[in-house]
């Protein structure tokens, strides 16, 4: 549990005082994933370092009994003319490491980030992309109540990428995340519930979906009404996915995804104001693992359907194979009453 | 993960700044290592260098060039360890993101680096020495240990003054280092304070590293004596600004950290 006891935030900016909490009351319940919405310069990270313990209120408190990693994404702690080794040595020591666990977080490490021989040369020989890379290894080679990471998250090439995504999620199983993100893609993957920040007044919202609503609301961004192949338009998607029968999901996917197609549709759904796109198939379909369920979502690996439709369906007890031995039989899931099929067999 | 004790995080996060500040000045490459004691001794090497060329500065019954050793070592453990101290605040700003480590770690961990390559360097020149058959007999062995320590102690206290000022002032910043400039002149490391005029001896002996000095070489040298080494003096330049350095410390960690 998280704990914000009359929390007073501000920065002197020109002689006025800019908040970035005022006031604040606020608990947050255990074992939820957090996401943190805000405008730019509204605070978001500062209150992130706040949680983190690496910044503080001007008056009040911030009371947890959590254990709180450092702010991931940002490589700012390695020093440059040390190793990656040596860097990660470093970070375990300030941990209270022994050698035996240095020695084997550093193997973690270094084959988790696929640095190779690079490992052992100092972290100003690095890229960007490598250096981001050994610290998202090192941030999940402990163990944290809860991770802080600050908009970067996916990292690297695509396999990697992907690796990561994967890893962060098995980690998840075990901790919670508190996340920064202006993609709301993201924020709705991850988080369970959300906090809304705006001129100093912080808004907890039990359930993600509500916190972006209200954070579009707060962007007055102009509702665009969505266009779709067959002529027909909608005010939003949540009314286009009503009318084909399938998860808002589906639609969302399509439009931020690939261009606008919907493969399950075989439609194509575009913004009013732009271009027609002409319509394609799913990009980067991967044999035997990419899936697409009859509701019209489309999943990278059958794990991700799994964890997507456990979320969802909290009532419904699944295997964590459930979806795979679904797949090696006809495809049908009893439990969840959606087909599943591999996309490469999907026509 | 386990709850670790304030003091153990304390002494991990001190080893592992130290370790760190190992790694960082040495590299990966062998040659680091000649560089960390260069940096040191070449100071020495220029003034000994420099005596060759100047005489008539002799002090007799004493090898001058023994005394100016063991003079700009002392007086370079003093400056470098307040400069030190005074720049690692803004440079290890990085390191506060992990919320294990705090300022007062980095401040530790440079001290000790600092005491540690140099008494490293020292024994490098007490080698040097032998070899080349200077007399480097020492008079009360225990003051010279002693004095040392404490300048070590002094100069921690006015480092850690020096650095809380540093972070809030920038007209300290600045001003710092034109500060330290007249220091080795007026320090009592090229001569003894028995040596000057009464009225300047009056004057410098406000100086609190003359005093350091003085008992230094006093007590190094059979020759000379720790007539005009004031310990009270020495007691307050060492306890007052250690106290207040480390009071305004405890009062603006955090903004320390923020900043």
């Amino acid at each position: 549990m998280i704990k914000l006891i009359n929390a007073t935030k501000y920065y002197k900016t020109q002689g006025k005082n800019k908040y970035i909490l005022k006031n604040t009351n606020l608990e947050i319940p255990s074992d939820k994933n957090i996401g943190i919405l805000g405008r730019n310069g509204s605070g978001k990270s500062t209150l992130l370092r706040m949680l983190g313990g690496i910044d503080f209120t001007t008056s009040g408190d911030i009371v947890s009994d959590k254990t709180f990693s450092w702010v991931m994404g940002l490589s700012k702690g390695l020093q440059p003319a040390m190793t990656g080794r040596q860097n990660v040595k470093f970070v375990c020591r300030i941990y209270g490491k022994d050698e035996e666990q240095i020695r084997e977080i550093s193997n973690y490490v270094k084959e988790f980030s696929e640095l190779g021989d690079y490992f052992d040369m100092p972290i100003k020989l690095y890229s960007n992309g490598m250096k981001s890379r050994l610290s998202f290894s090192l941030s999940l080679a402990f163990d944290f109540d809860y991770l802080i990471i600050d908009e970067i998250l996916s990292v690297g090439d695509a396999s990697f990428k992907k690796k990561s995504e994967n890893a962060l999620k098995n980690k998840m199983k075990k901790c919670n995340i508190l996340i920064v993100s202006h993609s709301m893609d993201t924020l709705r993957n991850l988080c369970d519930v959300g906090i809304v920040l705006h001129e100093g007044v912080v808004t907890y919202y039990d359930h993600i979906e509500d916190a972006i609503q209200s954070y579009n609301r707060l962007n007055k961004a102009p509702s665009k009404k969505i266009l779709c192949s067959d002529g027909a338009i909608f005010d939003n998607i949540k009314d286009a996915a009503k009318h084909y029968g399938v998860k808002p999901k589906s639609i969302q996917q399509a439009m931020t995804q690939n261009n606008g197609s919907n493969v399950f549709l075989k439609k194509v759904f575009w913004f009013e104001g732009t271009q027609k796109p002409e319509f394609q198939e799913w990009q980067n379909v991967v044999e035997n693992e990419t899936i697409i369920a009859s509701d019209g979502i489309i999943f990278s690996s059958s794990k991700e359907a799994y964890y997507f439709y456990a979320d969802l369906h909290k009532g419904i007890k699944l295997e964590p194979d459930h979806i795979e031995k679904v797949l090696l039989k006809d495809g049908k899931s009893d439990k969840l009453k959606i087909n599943f099929k591999y996309l490469s067999e999907y026509k | 993960m386990k709850k670790r004790s304030s003091f153990a995080i304390f002494k991990s996060s001190i080893f592992a700044l130290f370790l760190r500040d190992m790694y960082d000045s040495v590299g990966i490459k062998k040659i680091g290592y000649f560089w960390l004691f260069f940096d040191i001794l070449f100071v020495v090497l220029i003034f000994v260098a420099l005596r060759g060329y100047i005489r008539g500065i002799d002090i007799p019954g004493l090898d001058f060039i023994v005394f100016l050793t063991i003079n700009l070592m002392a007086f370079y453990f003093f400056k470098s360890t307040v400069k030190l101290i005074t720049n690692s605040l803004s440079t290890s700003k990085n390191l506060f993101d992990y919320k294990q480590v705090k300022p007062i770690d980095v401040i530790f961990a440079k001290f000790l680096f600092n005491f540690f390559i140099r008494i490293l360097a020292t024994f490098v020149l007490i080698f040097v020495g032998y070899y080349f058959e200077f007399d480097m007999q020492v008079n009360d062995f225990n003051l010279v240990l002693l004095s040392v320590v404490w300048l070590g102690i002094f100069s921690l206290g006015i480092g850690i003054l020096s650095a809380v000022l540093a972070t809030f002032f920038d007209f300290y910043k600045k001003m710092y280092g034109y500060m330290m400039l007249p220091l080795l002149f007026t320090s009592a490391v090229f001569y003894t304070v028995g040596s000057l005029p009464p009225k300047l001896r009056e004057i410098i002996l406000y100086n609190p590293i003359v005093h350091f000095m003085e008992m230094l070489h006093g007590s190094y040298f059979y020759v000379l004596d720790t007539y005009y080494v004031d310990y009270m003096y020495m007691t307050y330049w060492t306890i007052i600004p250690f106290f207040i350095g480390l009071f305004l410390y405890t009062k603006s960690e955090k903004n320390i950290i923020a900043s």
